[in-house]
């Protein structure tokens, strides 16, 4: 079971209500997708500038492997404020840790319901159905 | 039976070439496409992250453009078959994980290149293959266990097919490139003619129509992109070739 501190989209992003920002990252099973459980595979990953306007849904960045690149979609709309920059460089520690150190940005939303999100048992129900 | 489509679009332009399949990926709700082409001009592309400046081929080549797919660089020449896959990511044929989706698409590539001669295809997983070349950022020089490889004219198993796959908005985007003969570009990769008969892409291209049907179990239904289609693509294609797409900096390491 995944953390039920936070809440999932179906694209495998997380995102977790701190204070009153919404940090995101995405999870365990996306790590795994994209590298095939070999962390070297991860190769590149392309955040946004702080300060940059999301919509709810809208691609904030993306993420290399040797398999595909992928979108990286926000699970709620606002203001980026802040962006884990280590991440670029050490894409171990997504594979790592993907549910703390790894997390990927901060956002100060419009709207901080989550209320369309998925809950925990949902998306472990949506990732088992799908494979 | 599910029907996929098939389009060929032969000796196509390098920018159109790469409009049409971004204009497939975003084309939400259309059937499977199966695409076959091959490029004139002789051009190459770079990897969707890809520096310009880590490939050292392109500062000579005049043909320059960038993929929407990861990976490295490719050369493009007239002995080279490219394909693509569009279709939606929850599609049977590729649903499930990203990995599984490469190994049932290289089962069709392989029964395609096993049809044409080559023997011994198969996927490389933990052998070793002497095609992968250091700093040269092209990706028929790096593998993956996945990479489909063969025993190529130097000797020893190499890689002869470059795929990479991009997924957007529930649509995937699968490129891959089978070598039918060589590149000085591309030293010690595997290439068709390595093992078989000399063949065209377009001969090469029906080996792979008939391995993705029988893999698939589909029927692939040649079609001609529609106007509408087409003028997508070519609305596209510019960006391909624009020297702030192609000469875009990234953080990426080689």
């Amino acid at each position: 079971m995944r953390p039920d501190d936070r809440k999932y989209l179906d694209s495998h992003e997380w995102a977790k209500l701190e204070g009153d920002l919404i940090v995101v990252g995405i999870t365990d099973f996306a790590v795994e997708e994209l590298s095939n459980g070999n962390e070297g595979d991860l190769v590149y990953c392309d955040l946004p500038d702080v300060g940059r306007e999301v919509d709810q849904g809208e691609t904030f960045g993306e993420i290399e492997s040797v398999k595909a690149v992928s979108d990286l979609n926000a699970p709620v709309g606002g203001e980026i404020v802040e962006v884990n920059a280590d991440m670029m460089e050490h894409l171990e520690t997504l594979a790592e840790d993907p549910w703390k150190k790894g997390w990927l940005i901060k956002i100060k939303p419009t709207d901080p319901s989550m209320d369309h999100l998925l809950g925990a048992e949902a998306y472990e129900q949506q990732i088992t159905a799908d494979h | 039976m599910a029907v996929w489509n098939l389009i060929e679009t032969w000796d196509a332009s390098p920018g159109f070439a790469m409009g049409l399949d971004e204009a497939l990926l975003r084309s939400v709700g259309r059937p499977p496409t199966l695409r076959l082409y091959s490029w004139a001009p002789d051009a190459l592309s770079l990897g969707y992250f890809q520096r310009f400046g880590d490939v050292p081929a392109a500062a000579a080549h005049p043909h320059v453009v960038r993929r929407l797919t990861g990976g490295g660089a490719i050369h493009h020449h007239p002995r080279e078959l490219t394909f693509s896959v569009t279709l939606d990511a929850d599609d049977p044929a590729y649903r499930g994980s990203v990995p599984d989706s490469y190994e049932r698409a290289h089962e069709a590539v392989i029964r395609a290149l096993s049809a044409l001669g080559v023997s011994e295809v198969r996927m490389r997983r933990a052998e070793a293959v002497g095609s992968d070349l250091r700093d040269t950022g092209m990706c028929f020089h790096e593998s993956t266990p996945q990479d489909i490889c063969w025993r190529g004219a130097a000797g020893p198993l190499a890689k002869g097919v470059g795929t990479a796959q991009r997924r957007t908005a529930g649509r995937i985007l699968h490129h891959g490139s089978i070598k039918l003969g060589p590149s000085p570009l591309e030293p010690e990769v595997a290439t068709v003619a390595d093992q078989a008969a000399d063949v065209s892409p377009v001969e090469a291209g029906r080996a792979l129509r008939d391995g993705f049907a029988q893999e698939f179990g589909v029927d692939l239904e040649p079609c001609e992109p529609g106007a509408e289609l087409r003028a997508a693509a070519e609305a596209m294609a510019a960006r391909y070739s624009a020297p702030e797409f192609v000469h875009r900096e990234t953080r990426r390491q080689r």
